[in-house]
């Protein structure tokens, strides 16, 4: 039994924890209503529009903030505390989740990744050819696209939207095109959420971008690991707070280091900068979802380490290497 | 005497298949005020004001309408109008959406706010940034005296003009689908003005008549005209066809 005790099976449990929690929570735990939900700044991709829901992530206040409140005070049609309260709210309420548990809320408790991870398996157990790892030259390209999806999707659109220099309807332009939203509805039996609108030219336009990237991302995610997390908006958010986060991936390699490269084949997110030799230092990257397969497939003894605080949780040991290689294989190649 | 005769007449035919008594709706002439509609008796009662704290109030009707007063917190306000008129008692709610400091309680409470008496409870009320909508199926139980008022009839009208009949089952709830009425619809919900349903029921206890509405607005469903799932679906395919060319671009090197 113990040769199944991973950190990797413990995250699932985790994950599918957090997807029933979050997916269908209002059915257990909290009520029906917004104001019930736990956080109202989830920081991982759950979402509003999911009728039994037990939060919803910090994405959605904070684009109707953007169009109805700061819009407001920037116009000067209301003053800056009542105008600004809600976005400081939910700032904070999403830096103190931050702090906790940091960008952990991707790799542990996104419903969105669990999906992408789930459908990843399917796509192995297909026997379909996987991309190991993202050429880093495809990475440069693809990195900077979750900065423009938060700037403009989550801030520029929803703030010009309230300013009347865009149209009402990008006033929740994430929203409208995110995969969540139809993920979490279809799980709960709600196929409103996949549509196109014809109701005017930008709702139709978002719904079409909406439904193929949805699409785009099963297919996607047969072959490449997480496909949407590289684009996720949710990432650039918690990388504005994360040197606070107590929960954090380090590096000891210096000398010690076999410079393997183990830990950035390992990572789903391709972080290949993880592989440099860094000496006791904060490597929770922009893109790190800590979900600690680095750590995991690290073959030698301290190098890497899972801290949550002062506390060590978890650190490469080339014993635990061994097991989780052999592991794989009997799940991957039997 | 001919005249008299046929309004009793008239009187007793609606009586009899369960007519809508007065309910609360907004006054759609200025915002913030609401109004007492199909009123067939000189009112001498206050609207409760039930808060989003649950704090109890009183408001004054002055020529069946009343006004909230200002800069109250999020979200949902409860108005409910009780008079006896001789031998019948007379219920009417309404559930008042507003934006603005949220309050710490959850809507819950309020949705379900219940002191006895013949009330509707609608469960739940939609979500606070949500809306009713046609087509949708909506559940509401019906309470007399703290108890659920099994296999009553209950009767929707909406101001579209629908009318549908209905029964609370065992339970005393009744599941009822906002019919798909409007007409003239325009792409886009801010295009459309919603309309209000009124649900009502009437029962007799102890030689005393209990009549109660619950109404609500409710809007067009953009499933039903400007949203297409089938299409939807069809771009989801789309979207994973490409995925699929994009794994044998791949596969092939």
């Amino acid at each position: 039994m113990d040769k199944f005790l991973t950190l990797s099976a413990l995250r699932k449990v985790v994950q599918l924890f957090f997807f029933v929690l979050l997916v269908y929570g209002s059915l257990f735990f909290s009520t029906f209503y917004s104001n019930d939900k736990f956080t109202k700044a989830w920081p991982s991709l759950t979402c509003a529009y999911d009728k039994h829901s037990g939060d919803y992530c910090a994405l959605v206040p904070l684009q109707h903030q953007m169009d109805h409140r700061v819009s407001s005070v920037i116009e000067g049609t209301t003053s800056l505390v009542p105008g600004l309260i809600g976005t400081i709210i939910t700032l904070g309420t999403f830096f103190i989740l931050i702090v906790i548990l940091n960008k952990a809320f991707c790799g542990w408790t996104c419903p969105l990744g669990f999906f992408q991870e789930i459908v990843a398996i399917v796509g192995r157990k297909l026997k379909l050819k996987q991309i190991k790892s993202l050429s880093k030259d495809t990475l440069s390209k693809v990195r900077p696209i979750k900065w423009f999806m938060f700037l403009f999707l989550v801030i520029l659109f929803p703030l010009l939207s309230g300013l009347d220099f865009m149209s009402h309807d990008m006033g929740d332009p994430f929203c409208k095109v995110c995969p969540s939203r139809i993920l979490t509805t279809l799980a709960v039996g709600d196929a409103s959420q996949l549509y196109i609108d014809n109701s005017s030219t930008t709702y139709m336009v978002l719904s079409i971008i909406a439904d193929l990237l949805f699409g785009l991302m099963i297919a996607l995610a047969l072959f490449v690991r997480q496909p949407f997390c590289r684009i996720c908006p949710m990432l650039p958010l918690q990388t504005v707070f994360k040197k606070a986060g107590l929960f954090r991936l380090v590096k000891n390699g210096g000398g010690k280091c076999d410079s393997c490269n183990n830990c950035a084949k390992a990572c789903p997110m391709d972080i290949y900068e993880i592989a440099n030799k860094e000496t006791d230092k904060n490597i929770t990257y922009a893109d790190c979802t800590l979900c600690g397969r680095c750590v995991e497939f690290c073959p030698d003894n301290d190098i890497l380490k899972l801290k949550y605080g002062p506390f060590t949780v978890f650190k490469s040991s080339n014993q635990y290497f061994k097991k989780r290689n052999k592991l794989e294989k009997f799940i991957f190649k039997k | 005497m001919k005249h008299i005769l046929t309004i009793l007449i008239f009187i007793s035919y609606l009586y009899a298949e369960g007519f809508t008594p007065l309910y609360i709706a907004p006054d759609k002439s200025s915002r913030g005020a609401f109004q007492l509609n199909d009123v067939t008796f000189p009112v001498d009662s206050d609207i409760t004001w039930i808060n989003p704290d649950l704090e109890k109030n009183r408001i004054s009707i002055k020529q069946n309408r009343f006004i909230l007063p200002k800069k109250q917190k999020a979200f949902y306000h409860l108005f409910r109008f009780d008079q006896v008129v001789q031998n019948s008692s007379y219920t009417a709610k309404y559930f008042h959406k507003q934006f603005g400091r949220p309050s710490q309680n959850s809507p819950e409470k309020v949705a379900s706010f219940y002191e006895g008496g013949f009330e509707f409870i609608p469960l739940p009320l939609p979500m606070e940034h949500g809306r009713y909508f046609s087509s949708e199926l909506h559940k509401f139980k019906l309470l007399f005296n703290h108890k659920p008022l099994t296999n009553a009839k209950v009767k929707l009208v909406t101001r579209n003009g629908t009318t549908l009949s209905y029964q609370t089952d065992n339970n005393g709830l009744v599941y009822v689908t906002l019919p798909n009425d409007f007409t003239d619809v325009k792409p886009g919900l801010r295009s459309n003005k919603p309309s209000y349903f009124i649900l009502s029921a009437s029962t007799m206890y102890k030689s005393q008549n209990y009549h109660t509405t619950l109404c609500q607005a409710y809007h067009v469903n953009p499933i039903d005209h400007w949203r297409s799932i089938p299409y939807g679906i069809a771009v989801l395919i789309l979207g994973g066809l490409f995925g699929i060319l994009i794994y044998r671009r791949f596969k092939n090197g």
